[in-house]
Parts: C-alpha cells; structure tokens; sequence
C-alpha cells in the first residue's frame, strides 16, 4: 500500500514535500504503519504517539485533509496524511500543540473554590459526562477556521472544556469562568461546524458554545452582535423591487 | 409523477436583502412545473442566535413555522441554509423527545397549534435534486452553462451536522466532499470548479462580532474560487450569498488581493440554465457585477 507523507525537509534548504512509502500490514492502523516505516525503512520519519487506544490525543494527523488519529484510522490505498493545521510543524508530522493547549489556562477551565455541603447525584455527572471526555488532541483547532484567521480565538476543547466546569454543581466561581470567555471567545465562533465531525471523542464544541452563549446571556451579558444595536456594523442594505 | 408541490419558508432573508433568490426560486419552480405555497403566517427561525438567550423559544418558534407546514399536508421547503438547520433541528429534537414535543405542543395549544412531526423539511437545493430530479433537469436545459467554469459554494448549515442530512435526504451529504451542488452544475452543462474552501465557512454569522475574522473568511473562499479558474461561484445559502457578494471588496482589502467574482444564488444558475431572462432572475441587483449575461 502507498502512503504519501508530508516531510519537513531540512537539507539543502527548509521545504515541506510529499514523499512516497510502501508499506504492506494487512489490517494494521495508521499509527502501526508508521512506526513499520520508522523501523524499516527510514528511522527519520517523525510522529507522535503514545497510548495506541485512542486515549492520549497526542497522534493526531490529518489523511486527505480529514483530521484523525492515527491509532485508530485504517489507511487506504494512496493517502495523502498531514500535521495539524493551524499549530507549528515541529518535525514532519509531529506539531507544536501548546498555543492550543495553553487556552485551557485562558478558559479557566479547571475546578475551582468548591461550593459547600454539595451532593453530586449521577444526573449532576451526566450533565457533562461527554465533555470530560475531551482527549485534547487538537484535531478541532486544525479545523476550526476562527483559530486559523486570529490565533488568539479560545478555540473549540478550551470552550468545551469551559463549558464543562460551568456546569459542575461543585463549581464556585461560574461568574469568573464567564467573564473570560467574552473576549476572544463564544462570540467569535462562526458556528460553522467544522469542529464537529472531526472529533474523535464524539463531542460537539459548537453545542457547548452555544449553551454558553446561553448562559452569559443568561448571566447579563450580550452578543457584541446585538450591542452594535444593528447600526455600527457593515450595512448589508435591502433593496426594495 | 405528479406535480410537485411544497409550502415556502421563505426565511427574512429572502423577503428583505436578497429579494433576487426569491423572485429567482418561484421562476425555477414554475420552469420545473413545482407549486411553492408561500407560509404567509412564519416568522424568522432565530437566525443560529436566538437559541443562545432562549432555547425554548427558538424550539416553539420553529415548532410554529413546522405547524403551518403541517396543517396543509406539505413538506416545507427552506432557501436559506440556517432556516434549514433551525427548522430541521428543531424536528430532530422534537421527534426525538416526547416529553420536549409535550412541553413545546403545551406552549402552542395558546395560540391553537399543535406540533406533529407529519412534514418532512428540506432545502429546495435538494428539494429539486432528490425529488425532482438531476436528470429530469437536464432534459429541461436549454440554454446549457458549458462556457462557465463555476464554483459551487455549499455553506456551513446545509452539510454540518451529518444526523440532519441523514435523516433529511435519500442520499446524505459527506460534510467533508459535498456533492449535490457540483452534481446541479453539471446537469446544466457547466464546469464544476473544485476547490478547498467549497464547504468551508464565509464567516457571516461573525460579521458583527468579529469583522477581521469575517472578511478572512470570505475573502479566502472568494481567492480559492478565483485561483481555481472560476467565471463565478454559486450557493444555495442568501447568508453566504450576503457575504461573498456584499462584501467582497472589504474581504479583499483583508487578505490583499483584489477581488472580481460574481456570486450567484443557486437558484439564479439553475434559472439561467432553464431559459429565465436575467431580469426574471433579478441579476442587475447584485453588488458584484454579473457582467456575463
């Protein structure tokens, strides 16, 4: 079987290119070739990997532009597999995911002053039971095209995971996680969808963003959208026949 | 076959800034001989923002547009890709939850309605693909489109997320290499033009709250459709259609090219294919020049 991976090429000069590999595994993953490659054939192939079961998020990649995880996807014939969008390119496919990861410290995201005397029912865990799931593997922020125009956008698993201590019952200071999302967050999403599909956790960042629109303005906040009171932003016009 | 026959949600957009989608709908509508009755008593769907401040009143909002749908046996057809997604999801959530639908019906018994879940709800995108047909479209071209190159441009909301398209259409639109509008270009004899920003975002719905990332947007599918060789791109979507026509030399200042590429709405081709004067189709009124035709 062909595969087509992207290269970061550093002699004579820095160049990306696409370089062809033959690897015969009958049923194997994308993560499984690869490391066939790396053993066999060329030991400077670079990529990133870890727990081999979906679990660590570090082996994302994109094959034919549809972002996934290597240890879980089984190559076809001629696939064409990428880095991330959207990060620095370490090394062929392996990419800097810490401007990404570093948003869950913007967001907050993370259990803060405990309520007292709360009670934790098995519906209260539910609520963000899917949420808490998030692997962090980027694949959201490849797709997410508000990250790719302001690199300062949240992003997708930080709002998700946002949402996710918003809706802790333990959690005491909700007010606090919402005030940081308002710059730079819930309002800039496009709710195009994007980070969806490519989850491999199942999860629905959009969802989440939408219900924490909800909740701030739940909480006296306001879409900059309404703010603009219709009358300082583009003027779309309407024609009359 | 008999004739095909579909209550209208027109959506605002449609009614106000893109008045030339809809005189362009009824004009295909009547080429193809399909009866549109025009649902006079909707209201807006919300718009993908009125969810954020108040979920159940966007569901009994959408629930009330479904209800006069309903109430003359039709399928609703939608020309706007988020009154698809709000209506369609709207169905999804009530179909899928009866003690939602109850509380929902519960609200519109005040105003004497009552939600069912007897309609089906579909873009007319699909509404002419799926029903009635690629092929009998092509027997009805007669002025073929074979010296345009044209971009198809499919919009967020018609494709994300998958469940609706599956529960929506005979044959589901992969999110990731949509089709049917390519498909709808060349039964009328045009040039599909394939690019990466054909199902990627235009960035309408942050035009207010983030203009810089907005025109990005718009302004990468316009030079995506240009870099490909395209006379000019097509949409199902009046949102998009707003964005890449209203706006395409502010997107332009913002990724810094200069831009020239009429934008047509889907309706407007298909139009054109069948024979429609561009008077009929309302192509003087858009802001790009259609110098074309």
């Amino acid at each position: 079987m062909k595969l087509s991976i992207k290269r970061k090429v550093t002699e004579p000069e820095l160049r990306e290119e696409l370089v062809d590999y033959e690897v015969e595994l009958e049923g194997a993953t994308l993560l499984e070739m690869l490391t066939e490659i790396k053993t066999k054939q060329d030991s400077s192939l670079s990529f990133a990997s870890g727990c081999r079961s979906s679990v660590c998020g570090s082996c994302a990649v994109r094959v034919n532009g549809v972002e996934q995880l290597s240890c879980a996807y089984k190559p076809n014939e001629g696939d064409v597999i990428e880095p991330l969008r959207n990060m620095e390119v370490i090394r062929d496919l392996v990419v800097d995911a810490e401007k990404a990861q570093s948003m869950n410290a913007a967001t907050h995201a993370w259990g803060s002053q405990n309520r007292d005397n709360i009670t934790v029912t098995p519906e209260d865990e539910k609520r963000n039971e899917v949420q808490s799931d998030c692997i962090l593997c980027g694949a959201c922020y490849s797709a997410c095209p508000v990250y790719e125009t302001n690199p300062e956008f949240l992003g997708p698993f930080a709002l998700t995971r946002a949402w996710r201590y918003v809706t802790d019952v333990r959690e005491g200071e909700v007010a606090d996680k919402i005030e940081v999302i308002q710059t730079n967050g819930i309002w800039d999403c496009t709710l195009c969808g994007e980070c969806v599909p490519v989850c491999p956790q199942s999860i629905a960042p959009k969802s989440d963003i939408d219900m924490l629109r909800n909740k701030s303005g739940v909480m006296g906040y306001m879409d900059p959208a309404f703010s603009a009171g219709f009358g300082g932003g583009l003027d779309f016009g309407a024609p009359t026949f | 076959m008999g004739k095909l026959q579909y209550a209208l949600f027109t959506g605002c957009t449609a009614k106000e800034s893109t008045p030339e989608q809809l005189m362009s709908t009824y004009a295909v509508a009547e080429k193809l001989g399909i009866e549109l009755v025009e649902l006079s008593e909707a209201s807006c769907c919300g718009a993908s923002h009125l969810q954020d401040y108040d979920d159940f009143l966007s569901l009994v909002l959408n629930a009330r547009n479904i209800c006069y749908a309903e109430s003359r046996g039709m399928t609703m057809v939608t020309i706007c890709n988020t009154c698809q997604l709000n209506t369609a999801m709207t169905k999804h959530r009530l179909d899928s939850n009866p003690e939602l639908k109850a509380r929902v019906n519960e609200k519109l018994a005040e105003v004497g309605l009552e939600y069912k879940g007897t309609s089906q709800i579909t873009h007319f995108l699909y509404a002419i693909i799926d029903d009635f047909g690629l092929d009998k479209i092509k027997e009805k071209v007669v002025t073929p489109l074979s010296q345009f190159n044209i971009a198809p441009f499919y919009g967020c909301h018609n494709i994300r997320p998958s469940e609706l398209q599956n529960e929506s259409h005979n044959s589901p639109e992969n999110p990731y290499n949509p089709t049917s509008l390519d498909d709808l270009i060349i039964a009328c004899g045009g040039h599909n033009v394939d690019y990466e920003e054909k199902n990627k975002c235009c960035g309408f719905h942050v035009e207010l709250q983030a203009p810089k990332t907005a025109a990005i947007l718009t302004g990468n599918a316009l030079i995506g459709a240009m870099d490909q060789d395209a006379d000019w791109m097509v949409t199902p979507c009046p949102l998009c259609h707003l964005k890449l026509d209203t706006q395409y030399e502010h997107a332009g200042q913002a990724v810094g090219r200069e831009i020239e590429m009429p934008v047509l709405h889907m309706q407007q081709m298909v139009g054109l294919a069948l024979g429609c004067t561009p008077e009929e189709l309302g192509l003087q009124h858009h802001v790009a020049n259609v110098n074309f035709v």
